[in-house]
């Protein structure tokens, strides 16, 4: 039960995230400034839902992404790219300190820089210029690894229990 | 262990399987882009809302900020635009001459006075959340005539208006919100013409700019810094005639039978809040 309630919770999240870049942020940050907040709640799943569940989630997650966004119109590129970093992170996530805030900074830089990597290898073969686009992708990474540490309290807040304590990491959501 | 090899394994599974499953779907929607307008659809039904309340909120504090706030050096900036003003007067007379001209001309020769364009204003209420495309999103959807395809022109145009210039054509139609995409995004291509020596070339968006470059001008035709760059008309979107922009950068590279030319839009995208989708010219059945 708790399962649904926030996986919907969670999707809902994404769904304000996506919004808000698309909307306010945009309308005042140029858009290789604006943090991919998305990024953020994938890197949160890999740690504290690195499950196979989680990995459902962080595809939702990106197919939201891919719905809201131009892309190209194709639906997938992203959601790909999401489910990849999900799963390279959560395979490791077991290694590193999450509640130091620097840990959090530096994996969801990498998530950022490698998300855009990614898909930008998935739609190469529809848009070719999009290679001399991972530069620009990196402010952008940046900005979002110097908001996750604020967005991971509010998340802790919303989906961890505080009970649970880092025994308890990998069940986050289940847990509840 | 609350972490067990088995998990593991269970979590590589299911992810490789999800990384296949979004392959798949990027080729299926690739050859059916049905799928991505109905994907749009859903979400832009759900989203219009907030993206109203935020258009207007975001419209509200901008007149506050450039009517109280943003009011440093307006004195200077005063002067110097009442200067231009009357450089402007002159040439305008000039133009007007022009204009009278062209027009007797133009019925001399049976051609139509002018593009009688028929559409909707719509206003600009959401962008694209990544930087990796140019898309905006408007106001306006199938209910209100918008569908894949039509132009899309700056500035609020009603019926026979001329407007400022090309922002894009629509690729998606929601019933109530519509998204347009930029001449400035890599994937657009605009079949264009220089408007004093009629080359033609194609205006395509800029992967890492917001200009665009002017593609296939031949190594030996003519082109200045400055030179005004127009829709065609030939590739059966973009009405013929609309400003596009204006070279900024000419390079003859020492290779190659082509100029790089990059053109810089007419319309600020950074700053488009109102658009007008041509929904029929007149005599051209949509």
């Amino acid at each position: 039960m708790h399962y649904i309630r926030n996986s919907v919770l969670m999707l809902v999240l994404g769904l304000l995230l996506i919004l808000i870049q698309g909307t306010v942020l945009m309308a005042f940050l140029p858009a290789y400034l604006v943090p991919n907040m998305v990024v953020s709640l994938v890197v949160f799943l890999a740690f504290y839902e690195n499950t196979a569940f989680g990995a459902v989630l962080a595809f939702l997650l990106g197919l939201q992404m891919d719905a809201y966004s131009g892309q190209l119109l194709l639906v997938g590129p992203t959601a790909g790219a999401y489910v990849a970093v999900f799963g390279l992170i959560a395979s490791l996530s077991q290694r590193i300190f999450v509640d130091s805030a620097i840990a959090v900074f530096v994996v969801t830089f990498i998530a950022g820089v490698a998300s855009t990597i990614i898909y930008t290898i998935l739609v190469y073969e529809f848009n070719k210029q999009g290679v001399s686009l991972i530069p620009l992708a990196i402010p952008g990474a940046f900005l979002t690894a110097c908001v996750t540490p604020f967005l991971f309290r509010i998340l802790r807040f919303l989906f961890v229990r505080k009970s649970a304590g880092l025994g308890s990491r990998s069940r986050g959501l289940a847990a509840l | 262990m609350a972490f067990s090899l088995n998990a593991r394994a269970r979590v590589a599974t299911t992810s490789f399987f999800l990384f296949c499953v979004s392959l798949f779907l990027t080729a299926y929607s690739a050859r059916n882009p049905e799928v991505a307008q109905y994907g749009f659809s859903l979400l832009a039904e759900v989203q219009r809302p907030f993206q109203l309340v935020n258009s207007s909120i975001d419209s509200n504090v901008s007149d506050l900020w450039d009517g109280y706030i943003n009011l440093i050096g307006v004195q200077e900036e005063n002067e110097q635009l009442r200067k231009r003003i009357a450089a402007l007067e002159t040439l305008n007379s000039t133009q007007l001459e022009f204009k009278h001209e062209n027009e007797r001309l133009r019925k001399l020769l049976g051609l139509a006075e002018q593009h009688k364009l028929t559409g909707v204003a719509a206003n600009v209420i959401g962008y694209d959340p990544t930087v990796l495309t140019k898309t905006v999103i408007i106001d306006k959807g199938s209910t209100d005539g918008v569908e894949p395809e039509m132009p899309v022109l700056a500035g609020e145009g009603k019926e026979g208006q001329v407007v400022d210039g090309v922002v894009g054509q629509v690729v998606e139609a929601g019933f109530n919100s519509s998204r347009v995409l930029l001449i400035t995004d890599p994937s657009s291509a605009v079949d264009a013409l220089v408007q004093d020596s009629r080359v033609r070339g194609v205006v395509r968006g800029s992967a890492t700019s917001n200009n665009c470059e002017l593609l296939y001008v031949l190594r030996e035709d003519p082109m200045h810094v400055g030179d005004r760059i127009i829709t065609s008309g030939m590739d059966q979107v973009f009405p013929k005639g609309l400003l596009i922009g204006a070279v900024a950068k000419l390079e003859m590279r020492k290779t190659g039978m082509f100029q790089a030319i990059e053109v810089k839009p007419t319309v600020n995208f950074d700053k488009l809040e109102s658009v007008f989708v041509v929904t029929a010219r007149s005599g051209v059945q949509e």
